[in-house]
């Protein structure tokens, strides 16, 4: 008897429209397409793609894969490539760091400040590190932790609109 | 007929539904940054998170946001509020049982529930129920000792799960996750009171982080509780000043405690170079709080002291903390190591005022320190993870120390100086002989595989072993299994064994109490089942609890806005430790009746491992969200727990017990078989209403051996917040809203039932009724 009120209520309150329970990584990787419009390169990148490369962290590649499939970025087809060493890397336009030691994650912060790349990650500490855009969780909603110095290094200019909802964070002095 | 109607409203549901899949791409980054994603949990396997689709075993989450919105403020109130079959009554006139809430999972007891506070063991309440309420003869975890403003998420796993955290995760595990660094300091109040009277509470608390290093955090959380009495007794039946005078009026108040709690929740970690981290964890917790006995009438007191009669005061001040610290290394690769240390107490003390030592007659005090109790637990854990190939292997050592201590009261609050009964009316001290120091340690070793076969097959295999000092060692063992049949269905089985150390609780509490048996006061003594007198009786020191469980179900999420999971399970327990039936002195030989005497009791009982049942049951879940287009949020989580516990056999020991329809009904039907809960919130900023109907099914309890019914209760919840900016919101709600009250007993012709005691204590929701506030929060 329950079972038949409880499901005529749920026919009642279903809506024409819908949000989405995604998980972390789904809405990590709708954003990492987000924020590269917030960024712009101060030199000049010659690639013909929007070339997003992922390191090391396969799952969330494969993701990226899928999701960029036939989509663009900044009017660029969409380029995802995973590697497992920092000689893969090449030209990229973002570079996502998955979970590596730290001296490996500063190392590739090196890397990308020289070669002018976008530094994306989620672990703890990147951006004080030096890495560009930390993106973290607070309540399940996702939020953006900020490096200005990186960015400068890497010469890049961040939108002061994307700045006003993210964190600026300081990052070392040594 | 009926066949044919359901499954239409079933069809009907899920088409209304498969229509609208969407790409997240389409979305602005603000809408991305509105959006919640799917909450992952990490209990039930050691080898990383995992959000609802791919969850090997069954496991709810309560994330922060909906802690927030629902307005609660307690844990107990919490996981009442969102889990179906989380039940914690709030009995009244029950000596310690009424400051200490049993909180249970599944209809099995208080005991058989694992809490963890981020990962690391909590220790148990130092109380031993021992009146007649649910959880008597058990200990569990004071889920109310933590900061409800320090907790990030909770975790409740729905399965067995001994084979990887140990002892007493039977009928389920709670892991409360303590919030990190990226919250903001917060600042927020909450006041209200009951409709039909008392109850008035307040409520403070603060939420202040430090910023660390690399995300590095120190969070402190203080919390402030105050909170009257409520008073539903009915009226006072029996003889006051002499025979044929019933007086007829209120005499002893019946609800839930006057009580003052003081909260400190703190978590912190500090990262440092080669993927070194150190993390603290802490709560602690002071709770002043106190409720009566039965009024003592004119009549029985026969004292100048007491011309009129008196109402006992039990007053307990209890003391708990824990404190968690540890290193971790991420060594990269998959692998890493923990190695920690946790610290629990639990230091529980009664006084008793406004009353009287009987024997002592009028040179009797009217106050006493009636004695306490307390318990500590020490942990030391180290856990290494790796990855083989492609295993995923956990293991780890742990070794656990444990003490128990009972200490006496005052001589007045258990002198017998005549022949009058002994101690101090409303709850007898401890005596000397009660004093027990004792202690004992237990270490474990673990082993635990996570395999995907193919991408879409998983196998999770765990062991542990475990050696306790006082009962011997056991082994324990668990197999999972999910597969995805597509990429919105998941199907998933566990198999695995498990056990309940007996506490140092259960095995050592000794106690003497006033009690009312048919209206009429009696004394009880609880003794050590490794007391010599209890063995006289049959009693036999104590081993653990061991049992069986197998949970099978689904996780089928055909589009991203809708989830719905259905898991049935069955656990079979053996040996469960029960308190005898109250073993009367006339009924013995002389030679043991002056054992009786020599400890001034008229009734003894003590811990047995009593009984064999099985419990089978089914849980479904359903959550959905959607958006509507003006940008506000409606989500629905729907819930529905069905558990069905029968005595399969009780032990040849267990004295009394199989005869008593009492303690049968207390483990069959004590407890509602059935719980729906219909979440919703609607979030339209800058308001957010939370509503919550909630349904607890029938249960039975027991007078004279006479069973009676108790109907279903419907309850509503309700919180309506606007937020004035960002940062500073004010909410109007209630719990219970429409003020339902429980099924009141039938006229049983006693004094105490169903006359000063309307309504049964195992009533789920409480018989306080509805309850408004008001409360206000800024986030600075």
């Amino acid at each position: 008897m329950y079972v038949k009120y409880f499901l005529i209520l749920l026919l009642f309150i279903f809506p024409l429209s819908i949000n989405a329970a995604n998980s972390e990584n789904e809405i990590k990787a709708a954003v990492l397409g987000k924020l590269s419009h917030f960024v712009k390169h101060k030199s000049q990148i010659n690639n013909d793609e929007f070339i997003i490369t992922v390191f090391q962290d396969e799952t969330f590649a494969k993701l990226l894969k899928e999701k960029y499939n036939n989509k663009q970025i900044n009017h660029k087809n969409v380029l995802v490539k995973n590697v497992q060493a920092m000689e893969e890397i090449n030209s990229s336009d973002l570079l996502y760091i998955g979970k590596v030691p730290q001296e490996i994650q500063y190392q590739l912060i090196e890397y990308a400040q020289s070669n002018n790349l976008l530094t994306i990650s989620e672990e703890s500490g990147f951006a004080q590190r030096g890495g560009i855009v930390q993106l973290y969780f607070v309540s399940l909603k996702i939020r953006f932790k900020i490096n200005l110095n990186a960015a400068k290094k890497s010469n890049l200019k961040i939108s002061s609109s994307l700045l006003s909802i993210s964190t600026i964070v300081k990052g070392e002095t040594k | 007929m009926k066949k044919i109607s359901l499954s239409f409203y079933a069809l009907a549901f899920l088409f209304s539904t498969l229509a609208y899949a969407e790409d997240l791409s389409s979305n602005s980054l603000e809408e991305l940054m509105g959006m919640e994603s799917e909450a992952k949990a990490v209990v039930g396997s050691r080898s990383g998170s995992r959000d609802f689709l791919n969850s090997i075993v069954p496991i709810d989450v309560i994330t922060n946001s909906q802690i927030q919105n629902s307005g609660q403020k307690k844990l107990t109130q919490i996981l009442s509020y969102f889990i179906p079959g989380f039940n914690s009554p709030t009995p009244a006139i029950k000596d310690g049982s009424d400051h200490v809430p049993a909180s249970s999972l599944r209809g099995l007891n208080p005991d058989q529930v694992l809490v963890l506070i981020n990962g690391k063991r909590l220790h148990t309440s130092a109380l031993l129920h021992v009146n007649d309420t649910v959880g008597r003869g058990t200990s569990g975890a004071n889920l109310n000792t933590i900061a409800v403003a320090s907790i990030d998420h909770i975790e409740i796993l729905r399965d067995g799960a001994a084979a990887q955290y140990g002892s007493d995760a039977i009928a389920g595990v709670i892991n409360v996750i303590l919030k990190n660094g990226n919250y903001t300091n917060s600042v927020s109040s909450k006041i209200g009171m009951n409709l039909d009277g008392g109850g008035e509470s307040a409520q403070a608390d603060l939420f202040y982080t430090v910023p660390l290093d690399y995300d590095g955090y120190l969070n402190v959380t203080a919390d402030v509780q105050t909170q009257n009495k409520t008073d539903r007794a009915g009226i006072d039946t029996r003889d006051q000043y002499s025979v044929g005078d019933t007086g007829g009026s209120k005499t002893t108040p019946l609800g839930q405690p006057e009580a003052t709690n003081y909260l400190l929740a703190l978590n912190s970690k500090a990262y440092f170079d080669n993927d070194v981290a150190l993390y603290t964890s802490g709560i602690l917790n002071y709770q002043d709080s106190s409720n009566n006995a039965y009024f003592r009438t004119p009549k029985d007191v026969n004292s100048s002291l007491y011309p009129n009669g008196f109402l006992p005061n039990i007053k307990t001040k209890m003391l708990d903390y824990s404190l968690t610290a540890g290193f971790t290394q991420d060594l990269g690769s998959g692998s890493s190591w923990d190695l920690s240390q946790t610290m629990g107490s639990n230091d529980f003390h009664y006084y008793v005022s406004n009353s009287m030592n009987y024997s002592m007659g009028t040179a009797s005090p009217t106050s006493f320190d009636a004695g306490g109790l307390s318990a500590l637990q020490a942990v030391t854990n180290l856990d290494y993870k790796t990855k083989v190939s492609d295993i995923k292997v956990a293991m780890g050592l742990e070794y656990k120390y444990e003490t128990y201590k009972i200490e006496a009261g005052d001589r007045a609050s258990y002198a017998q100086d005549s022949n009058a009964s002994a101690g101090s009316q409303g709850f007898p001290g401890f005596r000397p002989e009660n004093e027990v120091a004792t202690s004992r340690n237990n270490y474990s070793i673990y082993l635990d595989l996570n395999y995907n076969i193919t991408p879409a097959f998983l196998v999770d295999g765990a062991v542990r072993f475990e050696d306790y000092s006082d009962f011997g060692s056991t082994t324990n063992y668990k197999l999972a299994l999910s597969y995805k049949l597509h990429p919105s269905l998941l199907v998933r089985a566990s198999g695995s064994t498990g056990f309940k150390a007996p506490s140092l609780g259960q095995s050592h509490f000794t106690s003497n109490s006033t009690t009312v048996v048919n209206g009429v006061l009696s004394a009880t003594g609880t003794l050590s089942p490794i007391d010599t007198f209890a063995q006289a009786l049959g009693a036999k020191a104590l081993k653990a609890e061991t049992s069986e469980h197998f949970t099978t179900g689904f996780v089928y999420k055909p589009v991203d806005n809708l989830s719905v999971s259905t898991d049935y399970f069955y656990t079979k327990i053996k040996d469960r430790i029960m308190l005898s039936t109250d073993i009367a002195k006339s009924a013995q030989t002389v030679a043991t009746q002056a054992l009786y005497t020599a400890r001034g009791i008229t009734q003894a009982r003590y811990l047995t491992n009593a009984v064999n049942t099985q419990t089978q049951g089914l849980d479904l879940r359903v959550n959905y969200l959607y958006l509507l287009e003006n940008s506000a949020n409606l989500s629905f989580n729907g819930a529905f727990s069905y558990a069905k516990t029968k005595v399969l056999s009780f032990n040849s020991g267990a004295n009394g017990l199989a005869a008593s329809v009492l303690e049968k009904n207390r483990i069959e039907n004590a407890q509602p078989k059935d719980n729906l809960k219909l979440l919703f919130n609607y979030d339209l900023k800058p308001i957010n209403i939370a509503l919550n109907v909630n349904r607890y099914g029938a249960f039975k309890d027991v007078y004279n051996s006479q069973v009676y019914n108790f109907d279903a209760q419907w309850s509503s919840d309700l919180d309506v917040s606007y937020a004035f900016t960002k940062k500073f919101k004010v909410a109007l709600g209630g719990t219970n809203i429409f003020n339902s009250s429980p099924d009141e007993w039938p006229n049983v012709g006693s004094a105490t039932t169903g006359s000063i005691v309307p309504y049964s204590q195992y009533s789920p929701l409480g018989y306080s009724g509805a309850y408004y506030y008001l409360r206000a929060i800024y986030e600075f």
